[in-house]
């Protein structure tokens, strides 16, 4: 199998497709792991190829029978055919070693986690041995085929069906923030799972009794398919609670009056985002800073499956608290320039202000909106000069510059609908518009932290339909550019 | 006249060599997802029918470049006679799988955009088949290898590593449009280059007219 060409051409495009996958940001392992064992996909599907090629060419080139008459057994010959399958998985494992090691020279964070590569690795070689066990039994190679696409087909199906998708050969990650799924799915599971459908492909082809032993392999695979899927236990959400939600979990450590807490093995951001913080901060003017408040920014995983967990323990993400009044969403990123939604709820802390211009200000146990829904850099900029107009700063041109696409053509602030989906109701966006079209930007601004602050004006408010929270609109207004979900 | 009993004669032969009851298995797995998850769910749909696209090129790549094929060799047609049999039968086979496909994913969803996939499926399917014809013709064949599938997966793998356009899986995304306009430009070009390679003369010696050794 060595010797197939498309073997070579399947690490070529693998290279490419490892690229696309963990290319850009510096890798972080326990989260990127997935992506580079899903990254070893081509590979997979040139082995089969190579497999299905090799296995099938005797009874395509018609000298099947003339290899039955020498004195090796076919069985013997199917087996070391299949044994072939290990140079594959000996080529992927060179693949994924070789990224753990580029990714390590390239600053990765954290601990290549062997489980999920080994994962990958061991698909590929099940990839392998379908082709060769199918080779054998089908001569024509329109037949090979058909198993490569019910595989396709069966991942397209099984793919966002939650725990469903860790089924596949190649576990789904949609996410990058998906790090607790991680924490949830056992590998080693995974890895048995595989070796069993090997086993049972396998036992198809060289077994003495092939229908019973592969039956029985099916049977194996299934139970371990299902142990994948059961319900999540109070180990599983220890397991998860451990890796995430608490913030005793998290390492925190202050500088100045913001204080970063980020999860275990996630320590070498703590820099970057330290000046990030820092240069935001700092860039408020004086006249509208606040009088300091405690803040502190944790690192947030927003994406906890929700199927098999305690609702209360799903609800349990928000870690991130503002002074002693209203929590807000931040999402860290690494290794980066903090993002706009982050600059949004700094620059509302930082000048008094609630984490947007939506319903999250209200200190009640509505759902919160945080700052962290705005998904692109553009609408963050957008609610992040309103908060910088609010706070009398210059940057309402920013806003009015970002917000040319949220009004009707003739001017009327009948909805605002920013990208992500997030709409905003009439009135707030009259409000929004008030906000900044009017001269005296900071005395509005104070005015509006007094009306935050007075709970009879606020019921008046919410009586009157303003300030709730918005659905997400099932159909958009006709000038609206439909925003395209978020990544 | 011996022209029609001929061409019966070859499209039959051809036909005969066709593994059908296949051909038939790749359309269940594409309209099984459409059943499955597909109802009201576009994206699923989309996604579906682009693997069946994907198939459609796929079988029209290995139609041109089957070993079957030296059995209407012999026949006493000339090249693209044949080749224009394996193409009609492989592109009547396709677009009964398309018309099946559509139908189904017509009634499950009022809101499948059609043709955007018919341009994805018939550009596809161009695409394999002037893979196929020039695979074909090849004077090397790597042992045990499926040339012109193996060629044809890696076009598209490639494509879609590297044209953006082609990922786009929602019919409500803005680059839907542009992906697919661009798709309906590609296709000239592509059935410029099949109709080409369908009627190029075939350099290989025939069989039984292998010149003997000096």
């Amino acid at each position: 199998m060595l010797t197939s060409p498309w073997l070579l051409i399947g690490v070529v495009a693998t290279g490419a497709f490892l690229i696309r996958q963990i290319g850009g940001d510096p890798v972080v392992f326990h989260r990127d792991a997935t992506f580079i064992a899903s990254g070893l996909l081509p590979l997979a599907v040139f082995a089969y190829l190579a497999g299905f090629g090799i296995a099938s060419l005797p009874r395509r080139s018609g000298v099947g029978d003339l290899l039955s008459t020498l004195p090796t057994s076919s069985r013997r010959r199917a087996a070391a055919g299949l044994a072939a399958s290990l140079s594959a998985g000996a080529v992927a494992a060179v693949v994924c070693v070789g990224t753990v090691l580029w990714s390590m020279a390239a600053d990765a964070i954290g601990r290549p986690p062997i489980g999920e590569l080994l994962a990958g690795v061991a698909a590929v070689v099940v990839a392998a041995i379908a082709g060769l066990a199918l080779g054998h039994r089908f001569g024509s190679i329109v037949s090979g085929l058909a198993p490569l696409v019910a595989f396709a087909a069966l991942t397209i199906v099984l793919a966002g069906q939650g725990r469903m998708r860790w089924l596949n050969l190649f576990v789904e990650i949609t996410s990058r923030n998906e790090v607790v799924d991680l924490a949830r799915r056992v590998p080693w599971l995974h890895l048995a799972y595989l070796a069993a459908i090997a086993a049972s492909l396998v036992a198809s082809v060289v077994a003495v009794r092939p229908v019973r032993l592969a039956a029985l392999g099916a049977v194996v695979a299934g139970v371990l398919g299902w142990a994948q899927l059961r319900p999540a236990d109070s180990r599983d959400e220890a397991r998860v609670t451990e890796f995430v939600t608490t913030l005793d979990r998290h390492q925190c450590a202050a500088s100045g009056d913001v204080t970063i807490c980020l999860l275990p093995g996630f320590d070498e951001w703590r820099d970057d985002i330290e000046t990030e913080v820092s240069r935001i901060v700092d860039s408020i003017p004086e006249s509208t800073q606040r009088s300091p408040k405690r803040l502190v920014l944790a690192q947030l995983v927003d994406s906890v499956p929700d199927e098999g967990y305690d609702p209360t323990f799903v609800n349990r993400t928000e870690v991130v608290a503002i002074g002693d009044r209203v929590g807000a969403a931040v999402a860290l990123p690494k290794a980066q320039p903090i993002d706009a939604s982050s600059l949004t709820a700094l620059a509302a802390w930082r000048a008094g202000l609630p984490a947007s211009p939506m319903a999250t200000y209200l200190p009640s146990d509505e759902p919160m909106r945080g700052a962290d829904e705005y998904c692109t850099r553009g609408d963050g900029l957008a609610v992040a000069a309103a908060f910088l107009a609010v706070a009398g700063t210059d940057h309402a041109a920013d806003l009015v510059a970002s917000t040319d696409h949220l009004v009707s053509p003739d001017g009327s602030a009948t909805s605002l609908v920013l990208v992500g989906g997030v709409q905003l109701t009439l009135e707030q966006a009259q409000l929004l518009g008030e906000l900044l079209d009017h001269p005296e930007i900071e005395k509005l601004a104070t005015d509006v932290r007094a009306l935050l602050d007075d709970d009879v004006a606020l019921a008046q408010l919410r009586s009157a339909g303003a300030l709730q929270a918005p659905e997400r609109p099932s159909t958009y207004p006709d000038f609206v550019t439909v925003p395209p979900p978020c990544p | 006249m011996t022209y029609l009993p001929d061409t019966v004669m070859l499209i039959r032969a051809t036909a005969m060599r066709i593994d059908w009851p296949v051909l038939a298995a790749l359309l269940l797995p594409p309209v099984g997802v459409m059943l499955v998850v597909g109802r009201n769910n576009d994206v699923q749909i989309v996604r579906s029918m682009s693997l069946l696209a994907i198939c459609s090129g796929a079988v029209a790549a290995v139609s041109f470049d089957d070993e079957a094929n030296a059995v209407t060799r012999s026949l006493p047609a000339s090249h693209w006679c044949r080749q224009g049999a394996v193409g009609l039968i492989a592109a009547t086979t396709c677009a009964a799988w398309w018309a099946v496909s559509t139908a189904v994913a017509t009634s499950i969803s009022d809101t499948v955009p059609a043709a955007a996939l018919a341009v994805t499926g018939a550009a596809l399917f161009l695409c394999g088949g002037v893979i196929g014809l020039v695979v074909s013709r090849r004077v090397w064949r790597p042992a045990g290898s499926w040339t012109a599938v193996s060629a044809f997966l890696l076009v598209v793998i490639a494509a879609l590593l590297a044209w953006r356009p082609l990922t786009v899986l929602d019919p409500s995304d803005p680059a839907w449009a542009r992906a697919h306009q661009a798709l309906s430009r590609a296709i000239a070009p592509l059935a410029g280059a099949f109709v080409v390679a369908l009627v190029a003369p075939d350099m290989r010696p025939r069989i039984g007219k292998r010149r003997s050794p000096q």
